[in-house]
């Protein structure tokens, strides 16, 4: 059991540093379902709020009611924290709806795994990627620093954008694997993260009961919802200036939408989200002709800054977790609807699901398949052949 | 980069082993990352852990397939499927006290381990001896030149209050680890042929078995089963109690059914008969 926060360089996984990260961001208020699909992260908060009268960890009777839980209390005015996974955040759908469009600045962390049916524990990312219209901002991360580092800033973009933000980190790949990280000091992070003042007429105030998200006339619901789209996509400049920020502060390199490896003037392009951008950084070492670009912000999704780094390539494969019944892939569907004039070759591939590997081998095969292929856009997704 | 391979049984510490391992390699100025089997650890199941260790930052992000280092932590001999996934000029580390009989495209090494944990009392809540950390010792001394010093922290760090004991161990398992060489006799591990996959026949449309569960042979996670002796009376009260429902009675006999007896012993607990019930070790 681990009462003290670890500090320096340390060997822990996601799991573990995501409670740290949320220790030392100085939540007040953590909402959990201890029970399967949950994650170590919540137990591990548990052991570390022993003793801290000032922190509420509240154990509720279902992922539903746990960001029940959540909602209220930061509309009290306290910041929090929740963990799910897979089933679990399927079964909160509903209440991801409620919290962004009563602009609730969460921060959840989701670790991906696959979704029933049939019964899966290992990763893919059909999970969170299925809430991708729910007004979230989505970050999805590649190691288990990335995903300490992604929360600390999460604090900061949601509490700025009032918008509640989902970190997520694959599970096994990340969750259950033991890395070398780096964590900051208490004062750093003090300095980084600023005490929460949400707008006080958006607070929860006994002293003032009024009515929160009544029915209004449908053209002030339409103004609501243009609202919450516009602040997700007034966010893509501040999680530019959160990222930079952190980099300076914390003297480490913070990806803030995309993450870029490899030759940017190749004529040949790869992009991934998650762990698969990571692995995919081997190719780049024998293909000088090759751009890795791996998606960290999803939602708002970084559409001019993909267009930007993507306009001179001739040969594009997009590489996807999660599937994409009756289309392409989530990822697939974004990236391939950009105007992309030079684009000669363009591909979505979906592999990896419910944990099967996607290594360089499956990836030089991706690549291969789009520089064979005649087609500039994609009609369908090519589902990775089992061996590949 | 180096891939390891840590296999045993679930319960022998070999996830934690893992652990304690990737934070040695850490301590050294290595870049690690350590995972456990994708599935639900059980105890005596076979259960797998991986390691990879590198100068530089690593990123690769899947399963490790073929390894440079394999580490039995059981002290029975690795199975053949464990061997295959070994690269060739690779190394083998065994929990093993006499010579492993067998030759092979990889080196072999071996340390007492089960015999170092019963020494300094690491026994499981079975009794048996955990031999994990004495195996860590072990790798230390074939892969981490000065390394015992940075295990030791990371003994300490991990185990808490058990950490004396185990340091102790880790001290034996370096010293007393050994190399084996070839001799005339050694058999060949056919590994490449062992390996060979036998494939279905394309996936189902339906995720339906063609079994009810009974097709689970839970039976096969049991460290130890019950043998019946000429004793018995075939009273039936281990039927009774046995919470599997593996035991019955057949023509005036006790019958068990291994392929689903986990081998918990309250038959052994609950028999009414002297030497009617013992449990023996099975071979993993």
């Amino acid at each position: 059991m681990i009462q003290t926060l670890p500090r320096g360089r340390v060997v822990m996984t996601a799991n573990e540093a995501a409670a740290c990260a949320v220790m030392l961001a100085r939540v007040q208020a953590i909402g959990c379902y201890p029970i399967t699909p949950q994650t170590l992260i919540v137990e591990r908060l548990a052991d570390l709020v022993v003793g801290r009268d000032d922190i509420e960890y509240a154990n509720l009777e279902s992922e539903h009611s746990m960001f029940g839980y959540v909602i209220a209390a930061a509309r009290a005015g306290v910041r929090t924290f929740t963990a799910t996974s897979s089933q679990g955040l399927l079964y909160a759908h509903e209440q991801l709806h409620r919290a962004s469009r009563e602009r609730v600045p969460l921060v959840v962390v989701n670790v991906n795994r696959a979704v029933f049916a049939p019964w899966s524990i290992e990763p893919d990312l059909s999970d969170s990627m299925s809430q991708r219209d729910t007004g979230w901002i989505q970050l999805y991360c590649s190691s288990a620093q990335e995903v300490l580092d992604s929360i600390l800033c999460a604090y900061r973009i949601a509490e700025t954008a009032m918008l509640p933000v989902l970190v997520c980190a694959e599970g096994f790949l990340l969750s259950h694997t033991s890395e070398v990280l780096e964590i900051p000091d208490q004062d750093a992070v003090d300095a980084f993260i600023p005490a929460l003042h949400p707008p006080q007429e958006w607070l929860l105030d006994p002293s003032n009961p009024r009515v929160f998200s009544a029915l209004p006339e449908p053209k002030d619901y339409f103004a609501f919802q243009r609202d919450v789209a516009e602040a997700l996509d007034d966010a893509r400049g501040l999680i530019e200036t959160v990222a930079s920020e952190f980099t300076t502060h914390f003297q480490r390199e913070k990806v803030a939408a995309l993450e870029l490896v490899g030759n940017p003037e190749a004529d040949t392009a790869l992009v991934a989200i998650g762990t698969i951008g990571d692995s995919a950084q081997e190719l780049v070492a024998d293909d000088d002709n090759l751009l890795v670009v791996r998606v960290h912000t999803y939602r708002p999704f970084p559409a001019a800054e993909l267009a930007s780094v993507l306009a001179g390539v001739s040969y594009l494969s997009v590489v996807d977790r999660a599937p994409g019944f009756g289309s392409l892939g989530p990822l697939g569907n974004d990236v391939l609807s950009l105007d992309l004039k030079r684009v000669k070759a363009a591909a979505n591939f979906i592999g990896g699901l419910g944990g099967a590997d996607v290594t360089p081998a499956t990836l030089r095969w991706a690549l291969q398949h789009t520089r064979s292929s005649t087609q500039s856009g994609g009609v369908a997704p090519v589902y990775v052949p089992e061996g590949v | 980069m180096k891939e390891m391979l840590l296999v045993g049984r679930g319960g022998e510490g070999v996830v934690l082993a893992s652990q304690i391992l990737a934070e040695t390699f850490a301590r050294a100025g290595f870049f690690v990352q350590s995972f456990p089997e994708f599935t639900a650890e059980r105890r005596g199941a076979p259960i797998s852990a991986s390691l990879r260790w590198d100068e530089s930052p690593i990123h690769r992000r899947y399963k490790v397939r073929d390894c440079d280092v394999l580490v039995v932590v059981s002290s029975s001999p690795p199975s053949p499927q464990a061997l295959a996934k070994l690269r060739p000029g690779g190394l083998v580390l065994l929990n093993r006290e006499t010579r492993f009989p067998h030759t092979g495209p990889f080196d072999i090494a071996r340390v007492p381990a089960a015999r170092i944990a019963q020494r300094h009392g690491i026994l499981s809540s079975e009794g048996r001896p955990m031999g994990n950390v004495a195996v860590l010792g072990a790798c230390v001394s074939l892969l981490i030149p000065d390394g015992l010093a940075f295990l030791e922290q990371a003994v300490a760090s991990r185990m808490g209050a058990k950490a004396g004991a185990n340091v102790a161990a880790a001290r034996d398992g370096h010293e007393r680890c050994t190399k084996q060489h070839a001799a005339a006799g050694d058999t060949p591990v056919e590994a490449a042929s062992l390996a060979q996959v036998v494939r279905s026949s394309g996936t189902p449309v339906f995720a339906v078995s063609t079994t009810d569960s009974r097709g689970n042979h839970t039976g096969t996670w049991s460290l130890d089963r019950p043998l019946i002796a000429v004793e018995c009376t075939a009273c039936g009260v281990c039927a009774l109690f046995c919470p599997e429902g593996a035991m019955t009675k057949s023509d005036g006999a006790m019958v068990i059914d291994y392929l689903y007896c986990k081998g918990c012993g309250i038959c052994e607990v609950v028999c009414p008969v002297r030497n009617a019930i013992a449990m023996e070790e099975v071979p993993a």
